[in-house]
């Protein structure tokens, strides 16, 4: 027993050991720093022609996935942010180059994530035949408390060609409503943890109003499944946010970009 | 103070159509400024091109570094020199590092400075990779709008029955724009690759042989002379000049990304003063971003570039409304933006109210706006200008012929009705 759990306590420090030098993003920052800033991490490492690619210019297009990528992020936190006047959290893109499947995160690492502010982890896979890209929302995770087959979502890369660092930037700067939904879903749950209960709200309202086209784009869950379990979980948090908001004396009823929001 | 504020913005504008010239100020990253000792139509922040990576970048990508930034400077000034009443903060590292959105927050804070910003704002930066001897440098842009309304393009229908007014209210898709890496040769020892020449130096007359001296901290441009420009120091007026040729740099082609950046800055400054002169300068800077990428520019990585480019362009014709030719420009610019673009609701919403005053002779025509707009609003939900636009085509469908409807009578009726209940 205490073989077993040396072997195991072993075996984190060696993933995490690993992890600081190919996420340097994410690990090499301490908590204090990243305390406003809200990540997605995305795993490179399982994509093809990134092992090939010299090492400074795989660090050189990882930087520039991070730096495309992250103002998009933001982009989208301001363009809800402005509807109720907030400036939002700030969001931002994290790649590590390593490989990451599914078998890969249990809830321990998962759990590691969140405290670290990910909201997101993503990482390339496929469906048959076809490039996807898997995401791993990390809110669902903590609600459902081990049930992974529900977190995970996965859609089609536009990009017919092989996979590659490049095709990364233009996948995810697509902007696919996906893309937009699970977004919306990320920020909604980190301003619940913020208790910035205007945000959350317009947030977890433009999920919903997405929901239909989002599922039209991906491919695993099924779409009626994908639909049920986000608006389940979605009706669940707004709840939640309807009573935060209750007991601080805010009718966020009463705030039109949210009420639009909700009525899409 | 707000009315006083606004009359004094007016009297600028007044005073500024006639002419004013661009003010330049340079700032530390970590206490970023413009200046408020006058109401530019708008400022433009630079941010320097930054190193990324892990570790410290070679003597030789360290001086190449230091070049850029002068071109990139260079540019500004030379385009400043070009530009009606702006202003440019050339922001620099004291050590403590440039991160875009440490400086959009200080700008979006209440009381930026004890004072309010009086301007929209175009930020720019960049990075800078090295990779063996090669420079992949990576531009991006953003707009800060000082009052949102500025950036609408509105479009009036009168309605038949009463003769009452509609305002659909379109905006361009002013988020971040990322301009596609480029790679750049860094000069090496025999001399060889691409030399960045320019240097930010100034001279105490328009020569290259006259004496050297320090580029003022905050001055203003005051004229230009050929490839020269005259600087004039903001607080001791002593004048120095600086040469803004490319002398083999083609700082043009290096940087098309800067004259996006400018388009912008005229784009802002017409929606604050719209007239045909800034309209057009807008669009030579678009020309020029455009021309800088030559058989580059229909690459998928220039997509989302383009596509701004596009709106903007079709925005300022819209405003311009200079006739037939120019409407037919303006939906083919909003067609090849919304190709690009298919999930953006600024674009969706801009394409859909552009083809407003010519709806609708078939119902295929009326289907195209109707999707549009209504998919405009459901990705951004809770924007009230989309959702206002859908209510009014609703408005106005329903004093169409029935013949072009996309739907039923009932149908329109129960979506305009709900959507009037969200906005009241």
């Amino acid at each position: 027993m205490l073989a077993q759990g040396l072997a195991w306590a072993l075996l984190m420090f060696c993933i995490t050991a690993h992890a600081e030098v190919d996420c340097p993003g994410i690990y090499g920052v301490s908590a204090e720093q990243s305390k406003n800033t809200f990540y997605v991490l995305t795993f490179l490492g399982g994509a093809a022609g990134i092992s090939g690619v010299e090492a400074k210019l795989r660090e050189a297009k990882r930087g520039q996935l991070e730096s495309t990528v992250s103002p998009k992020l933001q982009d989208y936190v301001l363009k809800l942010a402005r509807r109720i006047s907030e400036s939002g959290p700030t969001i931002a893109l994290i790649a590590c180059d390593r490989p990451m499947g599914a078998a890969d995160l249990d809830r321990n690492d998962l759990e590691d994530l969140s405290r670290r502010n990910v909201f997101a982890v993503l990482w390339g896979g496929s469906e048959g035949d076809r490039a996807s890209v898997v995401y791993v929302s990390l809110p669902h995770y903590q609600r459902r408390m081990g049930n992974r087959r529900q977190v995970e979502v996965a859609w089609l890369r536009a990009a017919v060609s092989a996979d590659s660092l490049d095709d990364w930037v233009r996948e995810l700067g697509r902007d696919s409503i996906a893309q937009q939904a699970l977004l919306a879903l990320g920020i909604g749950f980190v301003a619940i943890k913020q208790s910035d209960w205007r945000l959350a709200k317009l947030s977890l309202c433009q999920v919903r109003s997405n929901l239909k086209l989002m599922a039209q784009e991906t491919v695993r869950p099924a779409p009626a499944d994908l639909e049920e379990d986000i608006l389940r979980l979605v009706n669940e948090a707004i709840a939640q946010i309807d009573e935060g908001a209750r007991v601080k004396g805010l009718d966020l009823n009463a705030i039109t970009p949210i009420k639009l929001a909700c009525s899409a | 103070m707000n009315r006083l504020l606004g009359v004094l913005v007016a009297l600028a504008v007044v005073v500024c159509a006639q002419g004013c010239s661009t003010t330049v100020l340079t700032a530390e990253c970590a206490n970023p400024k413009v200046s408020n000792s006058s109401v530019p139509f708008v400022y433009l922040v630079m941010l320097p091109y930054a190193y990324r990576g892990k570790e410290e970048p070679s003597v030789l990508h360290q001086v190449a570094a230091v070049s850029l930034n002068d071109v990139a400077g260079l540019q500004v000034v030379r385009m400043g020199a070009e530009t009606t009443d702006m202003h440019v903060t050339l922001l620099r590292d004291s050590g403590k590092g440039c991160d875009i959105e440490e400086v959009y927050k200080v700008f979006t804070e209440k009381h930026f400075f004890e004072r309010e910003l009086r301007s929209t704002v175009v930020f720019y930066w960049g990075e800078i990779f090295e990779v063996d001897d090669r420079m992949i440098v990576q531009s991006h842009i953003r707009m800060l709008w000082k009052n949102p309304e500025e950036s609408l393009v509105n479009v009036d229908v009168t309605l038949p029955s009463d003769r009452s007014r509609l305002r659909f209210t379109g905006f361009v898709p002013y988020a971040t724009v990322s301009f596609p890496p480029r790679t750049l040769p860094v000069e090496n020892e025999e001399g060889s690759g691409l030399r960045l020449r320019m240097s930010l130096e100034a001279h105490s007359a328009p020569t290259m042989q006259a004496d050297k001296v320090p580029l003022p901290k905050r001055f203003i441009i005051s004229r230009r002379e050929g490839d020269w420009v005259e600087l004039r120091d903001a607080s001791t007026h002593t004048t120095s000049w600086i040469a803004v040729t490319d002398r083999g740099a083609n700082a043009k082609s290096l940087l098309p990304e800067l004259s996006f950046a400018h388009a912008l800055a005229a784009y802002a400054s017409f929606s604050r003063v719209p007239n045909n002169a800034i309209a057009s300068d807008s669009i030579r800077w678009l020309d020029e971003f455009r021309a800088g990428y030559g058989t580059q520019g229909a690459s998928e990585a220039l997509r989302q570039p383009n596509a701004v480019a596009d709106a903007v362009e079709a925005v300022l014709r819209m405003n311009e409304n200079r006739g037939e030719q120019d409407r037919r420009r303006v939906v083919e610019l909003m067609d090849r933006a919304v190709g690009a673009l298919p999930t953006s609701s600024a674009v969706l919403n801009l394409s859909a109210i552009s083809r407003i005053e010519q709806c609708c002779s078939t119902r295929e025509a009326a289907s195209e706006i109707q999707r549009g707009l209504e998919l405009a609003r459901q990705l951004d939900a809770g924007n009230e200008m989309v959702a206002q636009n859908l209510l009014n085509w609703y408005r106005l469908l329903a004093e169409k012929d029935a013949s072009v409807w996309p739907g039923t009578k009932e149908e329109i009726r129960r979506r305009a009705a709900e959507l009037a209940e969200a906005l009241r």
